[in-house]
């Protein structure tokens, strides 16, 4: 059976869309109008969360105080972090999540869509309560996104909407991932065994399990944080008999698995693209399975090496250094495998391709600077200076931002019925590639040379660097409006209609529906063989 | 059930392929995950209370 005549098979012509504004958008159980309502709510995010980062790096222009007091700086620093990490990049995954894994496993939708409609209307009130913060007496948390005590308990009454705030966050967040496992255990399409599914589903199933293994961890870390401030208990307060320390390491414990939360799809989407643009199966595609899951089980084991400094014996220094410096193993046969499946193909650079591209190179090298940060003896000097600033912000914008872009650009058609305007779609990757580097590359300097992070003013030998710096912030800051007129434009006012396999090399059951898919897709179940599974062998 | 042609020759599907089963059985998965998540919440805060 060709692809193409799936197209029929598939559509059903009784959509049942719901007609009000609020029965489709507040009462919706339909995964593809959930999908979008995550992806939209992100980008607002995004948005929300960049202007704070336009904010500091306005303040660290120059040297000297000029724009905004210290304790405020501090809170925009700590309220870029939350926002970016929880907000922005977490539920725009978690778009992706909904659009695309009931489509790609022959799923009518997700298996749990009242959980579903919960999952996504908890967000809004929770960031609602976390922003109101900046607008209290007291302001909002300052202490950074680790909220380390005893610093986040000299907060103000404010403290505890941030508390309540990540526990929402959180909920959202294992709600989601319980719906996602449900989803690809139960109700993929009859055929569709586990080694056939898209690696983007793959990446996704790992995980929603580390999502349930360490967001009750957080939720754990912060309520006693809660009791510590307002209910006179001492788990972190020294004075009391408690152990701030060992907050740092119950952090850690959700907080370097988080990191692999937001990366593991960026893999995923990068896994898809690649292929279809290189015009050829993905090389080793087992081996990504399993280096995705070595990648989630090391991401247990590694937590201390953020606290080299604090001090611990010599063996738990080994360890977490030795661990640590093993995930580059099965991060190195992805970065391998998706360079073999290049090797040799019949490439073309869409936009999407140019992403995905971007994405590969960019993120080695923020998972390189991870390695001399993983040296116990080196990372003495390196923490918390711009060094730290430098690595993680490489790994999660030109490295998990780049692969929401490259994804949003290779399913925008698919979504919308519409194709994208290809030449501002280049552009929007030409200004972004470039000022991201500008961005965060001279960070690397500025940290090596000494300059402390979440500091508002610093010493003049630091100058040139965040000038520097700071320019490359509001290109790629201004570069992202043309992201959103590019969508506009998509959603509006493109006259170039989509087919169902948008992409020349595109395979998997995403593209044997139109573009854009009915309301309710695969009602029957599809029929699971070579022309419909995304990853396989060509027959020779 | 119904019968289909695939590659590999044709191909029944069962009651365990059947949507409301399917249904069913998310729900006892869903269920489970969240048990999980709640010992795992309980469990650091009892490390907490018992190692203070």
């Amino acid at each position: 059976m060709s692809i193409e005549s799936h197209d029929i098979a598939h559509d059903d012509h009784h959509d049942h869309k719901p007609s009000g504004f609020l029965d489709r958008w507040l009462y919706t159980t339909n995964h593809k109008d959930i999908g979008t309502l995550y992806l939209v709510f992100s980008l607002l995010m995004f948005f929300i969360g960049g202007s704070m980062a336009m904010v500091i790096r306005a303040e660290l222009f120059m040297p000297g105080l000029q724009l905004v007091e210290p304790e405020f700086f501090n809170q925009m620093t700590t309220m870029h972090a939350l926002i970016m990490v929880f907000g922005a990049v977490m539920p725009a995954w978690v778009g992706f999540a909904n659009w695309m894994i009931p489509m790609m496993i022959g799923a009518p939708d997700m298996a749990l869509p009242r959980m579903n409609n919960w999952s996504f209307w908890i967000l809004p009130f929770a960031f609602t309560m976390l922003l109101s913060t900046l607008f209290m007496d007291s302001g909002g948390p300052a202490a950074g996104w680790t909220l380390y005590p005893p610093l986040s308990l000299q907060g103000g009454q404010s403290f505890a909407f941030v508390v309540f705030a990540v526990h929402m966050m959180g909920i959202s967040s294992i709600m989601g991932s319980i719906n996602v496992i449900a989803t690809i255990l139960n109700m993929r399409a009859p055929g569709m065994t586990l080694l056939k599914m898209p690696l983007f589903v793959w990446t996704w199933l790992i995980t929603a399990f580390l999502l349930i293994a360490v967001m009750p961890v957080l939720a754990g870390a912060v309520t006693m944080l809660l009791t510590d401030h307002f209910f006179g208990t001492s788990f972190f307060n020294a004075a009391g008999g408690g152990d701030p320390v060992m907050f740092q390491h119950i952090f850690w414990f959700f907080g370097h698995p988080e990191v692999y939360i937001m990366i593991l799809p960026a893999f995923g989407v990068v896994s898809e693209i690649i292929p279809t643009f290189s015009r050829k199966p993905l090389f080793g595609y087992t081996a990504m399975v399993y280096a995705t899951a070595s990648i989630a089980f090391l991401s247990f084991i590694v937590w201390a090496h953020h606290m080299f400094t604090v001090g611990m014996p010599l063996t738990g220094e080994l360890f977490f250094m030795y661990a640590t410096m093993l995930i580059a193993v099965p991060t190195g046969v992805k970065v391998f495998n998706w360079v073999s499946t290049m090797w040799q193909g019949s490439m073309t650079f869409e936009t999407p391709m140019l992403f995905a591209i971007g994405f590969v190179v960019l993120f080695t090298i923020g998972g390189l600077s991870g390695l001399m940060l993983a040296m116990a003896a080196a990372d003495l000097q390196y923490h918390d200076t711009y060094f730290v600033v430098a690595h993680f912000h490489y790994v999660l914008v030109p490295g998990s931002v780049f692969a929401l872009m490259a994804g949003a650009y290779y399913w925008l058609p698919k979504w919308t019925g519409h194709m994208y305007s290809e030449k501002w779609g280049k552009i929007h990757f030409w200004v972004s590639a470039i000022s991201v580097n500008i961005l965060f590359f001279p960070q690397h300097y500025l940290g090596l040379a000494g300059m402390p992070r979440r500091i508002p003013d610093y010493s003049t030998q630091f100058a040139d660097f965040n000038m520097i710096s700071s320019i490359g912030g509001f290109i790629f800051g201004a570069s992202q409006l043309i992201f959103v007129g590019v969508i506009v434009h998509c959603v509006y006012k493109s006259r170039q209609v989509a087919t169902g396999r948008v992409w020349e090399g595109a395979k998997g059951l995403e593209w044997t529906l139109s573009s854009p898919p009915p309301y309710h897709s695969f009602n029957t179940p599809p029929v699971i063989d070579s022309t419909t599974i995304a990853h396989v062998e060509e027959a020779h | 059930m119904l019968k289909r042609r695939t590659e590999s020759g044709p191909m029944e599907l069962t009651e365990h392929d059947d949507i409301r089963n399917r249904r069913k059985r998310a729900v006892k998965t869903a269920w489970a995950l969240a048990i999980v998540a709640i010992m795992i919440f309980v469990a650091f805060i009892l490390s907490g209370v018992l190692g203070t």
